[in-house]
């Protein structure tokens, strides 16, 4: 029974490891931070092993690595799957202003490695506050004064505010925290949580006095005008040195204000209600659409100010493309003591309803810039949408109830992006043209006249090189023998010539007879007269070989020998 | 050889350079600073003239709401790209600016564009192709005395002559000259060369036919009303 419900166990163990996907995780709060602001990392993993993760040197670890184990219920097609997962979670601040990357951490398991994403850390310097005198205070052991990075901003401008408390005397105990508040309609975001204290020391008017912070919050007045500041509140025990017991002490820091004014006259038409710095950038989901479907453009609006408040900047289509219902909107920013960061990214529905290529102009986009207290203009660049004709489809089907007109005054196209290579008039004369398209022609007939020439004759011409050949040899023979002119002349002469007659008549030389003399004579390859002074000296040579007949001399025989093959080579093949 | 990658390589520097000033002054086009933009434009133009060079030049005088010459420009453009919408929309826009009762028309027939749509090097490269494959058919034909010669000919001969005449009428209609705009509002015109002033006046963003009897000082073009005028050369844009 033991054994069954061990293996009852091990196979739901199994089971429900193999159901979940093993994976490490990075979690950093926040992403944009102050010099000595607190930045926690967050470790997650649903798997064992072991962990190899670095930090940056400039990363001040405070405290101890927290970990643990916990979980949480996750909703997959409606069903409930619990998740369990163990978690290091590291506190800590940087100590110079830049940008830190941290991780990726890596998770070394028997069946793997596990890596984590990376995060870059965006570390800035503080913002400088604004505060009453603290030196005025000195006569009360402890006090508060409220800290604004501000006293006037523009409309749409934020507010950094932060609560900071004066000591004289040791603090045992904060009790009781209530945070200032603006006293106007605004958007207000916690920067600090309630529990996190930012501790230091100052000297004021020659005395060591601890300070602390708290409540840090970023405020975006909603309206123009003066507004107050509420006080924050705080009761806290501290050391009295009248008493052996700690003092609690009600404290109830000064009130402050500030100025709301409106964004000075002379807004461009573009003007998106941004206060910052921003960026825009355009992309299209494709580069090609067909004609009648919905092309998707994302805008992409990327800076620090009131990011999250911007309004969608206006298209100007040109005609043939409308708007196919309300742009989407996806914000991706965080609060930090800027203001909000981030981007906000608004993709617009057209539909395109032309046959033919379009650009779609750049779109403007102007915004208030505080610091520099003027408007600032930014443009995308134009895209190319190369459009696929439908011939199926007509313009008229555009459905007027979610389609929207939006341009209806015609408007320049941009201008091209991309230079093409020179004109083609460059490219060929008229003349130029003639030449190369009849010259392959032209050669096509002479090459194919010669080669048909040369393939038709082709015995001839190899009979023709042959007896040439012949020649050549029997000359330089006849030459050999002029010179030597030993007893072997006649021999020599004799076959010479019949060597010079088996090859141009192409049989061997013992089928060089009279009578095969006479049937090439009959034939009409040799002349008659060639003939017979060919079958004359071949008598002389058998004369001088056997010693009948006349005499003949040496030069005679050698001149008639070499008269023989030029008449020869003269006649027929 | 090494002449060779000389010259490649400033062909090369010499590309890069001048699409550095064309991606500067598509970006001045951007900020609107119009003159800036048509200044490096036009010594694009000088250099290396393009379709992308003229159309811009053509948006520098929207900006400058010059029309005249932007048309002039546009349909410059449009020479090389007649069927491009891009351009066709920019001068139809601007002629309707200056003349809103009248529609604008194209300058090139729809069989001319037809042809064109096609580009010259394109045509070229048709021609050399059709041409090596007549040849071929010839040479093979005549060397193995192949009786198909005679319907294979009657099949390719004619595709050739038409694949030679698209490329004849691409070359002809990029290197010759075909119309023109004049320069200022007011342009005067000649009955005869150097001879006596004609009382029509060319109207600007009107194109005007060029005819085959002009030389480098004059212009014989088809006046207003379909009459052969002069004009002097340097008083009117040509293309």
């Amino acid at each position: 029974m033991v054994r069954i419900l061990m293996l009852l166990m091990f196979l739901v163990t199994a089971i429900f490891s193999w159901g979940q996907k093993p994976y490490i995780d990075l979690q950093i709060e926040p992403a944009t931070s102050e010099v000595g602001q607190q930045v926690i990392i967050v470790l997650r993993t649903n798997w064992e092993g072991d962990l190899e993760f670095e930090l940056p040197d400039e990363f001040n670890q405070s405290g101890g690595v927290q970990s643990g184990m916990s979980s949480s219920i996750n909703y997959i097609n409606n069903q409930a799957q619990v998740e369990k997962y163990s978690y290091q979670k590291i506190s800590g601040f940087f100590e110079k202003p830049g940008q830190y990357k941290i991780g990726p951490a890596k998770l070394r398991t028997p069946s793997g490695e596990l890596v984590s994403n990376a995060i870059v850390v965006n570390v800035i310097k503080p913002i400088n506050m604004i505060s009453e005198d603290p030196g005025k205070n000195m006569n009360e052991p402890v006090f508060g004064i409220i800290q604004q990075s501000a006293k006037q901003i523009y409309e749409g401008e934020s507010v950094l505010l932060e609560a900071k408390m004066y000591a004289q005397v040791d603090i045992i105990q904060i009790d009781r925290f209530k945070n200032l508040e603006f006293q106007g309609p605004s958007e207000t975001e916690l920067l600090h949580t309630s529990n996190e204290v930012d501790r230091d020391f100052e000297i004021i008017k020659g005395k060591d006095v601890l300070t602390f912070r708290a409540g840090k919050s970023i405020v975006f007045p909603e309206r123009t005008g003066t507004f107050e500041i509420s006080p924050f509140e705080m009761s806290l025990y501290c050391t009295d040195a009248r008493s052996l017991y700690p003092a609690r002490v009600n404290i109830k820091s000064n009130e402050s204000s500030i100025k709301v004014i409106p964004l000075p006259d002379g807004a461009p038409a573009s003007f998106v209600g941004a206060v910052g710095e921003f960026t825009i950038a355009s992309k299209g989901k494709s580069s090609e659409i067909e004609q009648g479907k919905v092309f998707e453009m994302e805008v992409e609006i990327s800076g620090i100010g009131n990011t999250h408040n911007i309004e969608t900047p206006k298209l100007n289509l040109p005609k043939g493309l409308i708007l196919y219902g309300d742009p989407t909107v996806e914000t991706k920013a965080d609060f930090t003591s800027r203001g909000v960061e981030g981007s906000k990214i608004i993709t617009y529905y057209i539909q395109v309803n032309r046959a033919n290529d379009v650009e779609i102009p750049s779109i403007e986009m102007s915004y208030f810039d505080p610091n520099a207290v003027e408007y600032k203009t930014q443009t995308t660049i134009p895209l190319l949408l190369k459009v696929i004709p439908d011939e199926n489809y007509a313009s008229t089907k555009t459905n007027k109830k979610e389609g929207v007109e939006v341009d209806a005054v015609p408007v320049f196209n941009g201008p091209m992006l991309v230079n093409t290579q020179g004109k083609s008039e460059s490219v060929m004369s008229l003349p130029g043209f003639g030449a190369i398209t009849s010259l392959p022609i032209a050669l096509a007939i002479v090459m194919g006249l010669f080669l048909k020439y040369r393939k038709e004759n082709e015995q001839e011409i190899i009979v023709r090189k042959t007896t040439k050949n012949a020649l050549k040899r029997a000359k330089d023979e006849l030459n050999k023998i002029k010179e030597k002119r030993g007893v072997e002349l006649v021999g020599g002469l004799s076959a010479l010539l019949l060597t010079y007659l088996s090859e141009k008549w192409n049989v061997s030389t013992a089928e060089i007879t009279r009578s095969l003399i006479c049937e090439k004579g009959e034939q009409g390859i040799i002349d008659v007269p060639t003939t017979n002074e060919l079958l004359a000296l071949l008598d002389v040579f058998d004369g001088a070989r056997f010693g009948v007949g006349a005499v003949h001399s040496a030069d005679e025989m050698i001149a008639r020998t070499e008269t023989i093959l030029v008449q020869i080579d003269k006649g027929h093949p | 050889m090494k002449e060779l990658v000389y010259i490649m390589l400033i062909f090369f520097i010499g590309h890069a350079f001048s699409q550095t000033r064309f991606d500067e002054g598509v970006q001045l086009l951007h900020e609107k600073k119009w003159e800036k933009a048509l200044s490096i434009f036009e010594e694009l133009s000088d250099s290396s003239s393009s379709v992308a060079v003229d159309y811009n030049m053509g948006l520098c005088y929207t900006g400058q709401e010059d029309l005249n010459s932007a048309i002039y420009f546009f349909e410059r453009a449009l020479k090389e790209e007649p069927s491009n919408n891009i351009i066709i929309e920019n001068v139809t826009l601007a002629h309707s600016k200056i003349y809103p009762d009248e529609y604008w028309t194209h300058p090139y027939a729809g069989i001319e564009r037809l042809t064109l749509s096609i580009s010259v090097t394109g045509w070229l490269i048709l021609s050399v192709v059709f041409s090596l494959l007549l040849a071929w058919i010839i040479f093979s034909g005549i060397l193995h005395a192949d009786k198909r010669l005679g319907w294979r000919l009657a099949l390719t001969i004619p595709l050739w002559v038409f694949i030679l005449y698209g490329s004849y009428r691409a070359i002809s209609h990029q290197s010759s000259e075909h119309f023109c705009f004049p320069k200022q509002d007011i342009v005067t015109t000649y009955l005869s060369k150097g001879g006596l002033a004609s009382e029509e006046k060319l109207l600007p963003g009107k194109r005007h036919r060029i005819d085959i009897t002009s030389d480098e000082e004059w212009l014989c073009i088809e006046g207003p009303l379909k009459q052969l005028l002069w004009v002097k050369r340097e008083d009117v844009y040509v293309y």
